[in-house]
């Protein structure tokens, strides 16, 4: 069966979709290790070369966290006409609509809020069907970006940073500058699941779905790209600058390592708890993994923090209690449990009882 | 006209969902139940999972995992994979299988097609790029007169590649059988299929179009309908 390894470097499992191992090291770890022979100033003038192309103006799709933050400075810095564009979270927090509006205190932002009804039936339907409550957040993430574009004449949209870079990917995706439509089917978090398989259910109409497909385009074509893959990415870098703006930052559960990332949906810690059970690592993991490749934490210190706290259910997150969370949606905890239980990875999960924990059973099993 | 059928393929490897490239370099895409949710959730014609390390690790298939996958699921499930055994396909048939999918032990073909029937009998015809075919043709004349009741024509140096299914061999093997031939690898979208229809397939089969593509086997059923052909929606 498919057992869990661990990088020799950091602490990502094999696990993960998507993460080669060569010689026992994680292709994250192979990519930044890469990182000094890239060429940066080279790729700093392809970025200004890119905006000069299109007359300086670019859409910023941004959530108002640490990463757009980061983006929306450093483009209105090289002098681009940014625009920010935030597609409503399935829960924004209090301090993600902070964070939104303190982001736009630098750039006009349009937000889009879909109809929140099928957004739940969505959060409950992804649930239910690919263990994934945030399906219709990465779908909206990867779409109303492009609507928008269309609707106000941008051809250019500037996403972050590329995942298979930063946590890892197929051979060769890592070097990928501009985000597709194949790049969005295959790594855009749908999990094979498409926005066309909900119509029809649940009385979701065609109209409804429209809110997660991106437009046809008449008009000139949209190139969006990372902008990771001009400027060396760096998360805490990202943070420092984003709080310097006036980003506030909370740890929004103990299952996280970073208090500056993914503090504006509450549904958050229930995605990455079923990404534990899953693929058996949690945010925390992957967030602390990213500091053992800089240097900032040694692996063995990483390894235990992974023991104790990688996968821990949320009760709260973000400062929402779990219970709301749920209400909101009409998702009883029982049923969340089974969804849950349903996606786990039972080959390198266990339930440890009386209170059935789900832990991995390479710590199980552990002396 | 009989409709033509689209078929979901899912290679796992455990519980984990995995797509390669010419039955090489696998990639971890995922939980096996996520792409067994959809494809039930389609209502898909049919719905294919090879586990494809049973045979590597010498072990019989997973019957946990085809429980798992099965339960609640009312789609025709073919299931292949470290299948030695009368015994892998009783275990199997009973764990949720409709279909057992045989690669290399086809000697138990005869047996198992009559204590199962034909119809629970697909034999896998794996085939790479240096063999004609007439040797494909004999090779499934030779699987029909086992007993099989259906052969799975995978072209091997296609799988993964998205570069079209091998239309000359589809077109060599259909009409050398009298039973359905479902064509597999290569498949990268609805006018793939199309084409291999029309070169005499009884079913195509496909992988990473539905993984990594915003295809559906509904868009294809409604693809070939509008191009003349059975499909069922």
């Amino acid at each position: 069966m498919s057992a869990l390894l661990r990088c020799s470097k950091c602490v990502m499992p094999s696990t993960r979709p998507d993460t080669p191992f060569i010689n026992g090291v994680c292709s994250a770890c192979l990519t930044y290790e890469r990182r000094p022979s890239v060429d940066w100033d080279a790729r700093r003038g392809e970025l200004l070369a890119l905006l000069d192309r299109h007359d300086g103006r670019v859409l910023v799709p941004s959530s108002g966290g640490k990463d757009s933050t980061y983006q929306v400075l450093t483009l209105l810095e090289l002098g681009a006409d940014v625009t920010i564009v935030t597609a409503r979270t399935c829960h924004l927090t209090a301090i993600g609509r902070r964070n939104i509006d303190n982001l736009a205190r630098y750039a006009r932002t349009i937000e889009v809020t879909p109809n929140m009804t099928v957004r739940a039936k969505l959060n409950r339907l992804g649930l239910e069907m690919v263990g994934d409550i945030s399906w219709p957040e990465h779908a909206a993430i990867f779409s109303t970006p492009f609507n928008v574009a269309l609707d106000t004449k941008h051809t250019l949209l500037m996403y972050g940073e590329n995942s298979q870079n930063q946590y890892g990917g197929p051979l060769g995706s890592e070097d990928a500058k501009q985000l597709t439509m194949r790049w969005r089917s295959e790594f855009g978090g749908f999990l094979g699941l498409r926005p066309a398989d909900f119509v029809g259910i649940e009385g979701i109409t065609e109209r409804d779905m429209e809110d997660y497909m991106v437009r046809a385009n008449q008009s000139a074509p949209i190139e969006a790209h990372f902008l990771g893959q001009y400027i060396a990415w760096d998360s805490h870098r990202n943070a420092e600058v984003a709080m310097a703006a006036g980003m506030k930052v909370l740890l929004p559960t103990n299952a996280n390592w970073w208090a500056a990332e993914n503090l504006d949906n509450a549904q958050t810690g229930i995605h990455d708890h079923a990404m534990f059970r899953k693929y058996g690592f949690g945010r925390g993991c992957q967030q602390i993994s990213v500091d053992v490749r800089a240097g900032r934490i040694t692996r063995d210190a990483a390894m235990n923090y992974v023991r104790v706290w990688d996968g821990l259910f949320p009760m709260t997150y973000a400062g929402v209690e779990r219970d709301e969370m749920l209400e909101r949606i009409s998702l009883s905890p029982g049923k969340l449990m089974a969804d849950l239980d349903r996606f786990t990875n039972w080959d390198i999960c266990e339930k440890q009882q009386p209170v059935g924990k789900v832990v991995l059973k390479e710590f199980a099993h552990a002396g | 006209m009989l409709a033509k059928r689209i078929i979901p393929t899912m290679l796992v490897r455990g519980r984990t969902l995995v797509k390669g490239e010419r039955f090489n370099g696998w990639r971890s895409i995922g939980h096996a139940a996520q792409a067994a949710r959809i494809h039930a959730a389609r209502g898909v014609d049919e719905l294919c999972i090879l586990d494809i390390a049973a045979t590597a690790e010498g072990r019989g298939p997973d019957l946990d995992l085809v429980r798992e996958l099965s339960d609640g699921c009312f789609i025709p499930i073919t299931v292949g994979g470290g299948v030695k055994t009368l015994h892998d396909i009783d275990a199997l048939l009973r764990a949720g299988a409709d279909k057992v999918c045989i690669g290399r032990s086809q000697h138990i073909i005869p047996a198992a097609s009559d204590r199962f029937g034909k119809q629970a009998i697909v034999a896998s015809l794996d085939y790479g790029p240096n063999k004609g075919t007439p040797w494909q043709s004999m090779e499934a004349q030779g699987l029909e007169a086992f007993g099989a009741g259906e052969i799975l024509l995978q072209a091997m140096d296609r799988d993964g590649l998205m570069c079209g299914y091998d239309l000359a061999t589809i077109a060599a093997v259909s009409p050398a059988v009298s039973i359905p031939v479902i064509a597999s690898g290569g498949c990268s979208g609805y006018a793939d299929m199309l084409a291999a229809f029309r070169a005499g397939a009884d079913a195509c089969a496909a992988g990473a179009l539905f993984a990594f593509t915003d295809d559906t086997p509904k868009g294809a059923a409604q693809y070939l309908k509008t191009h003349g052909l059975e499909a069922r929606l």
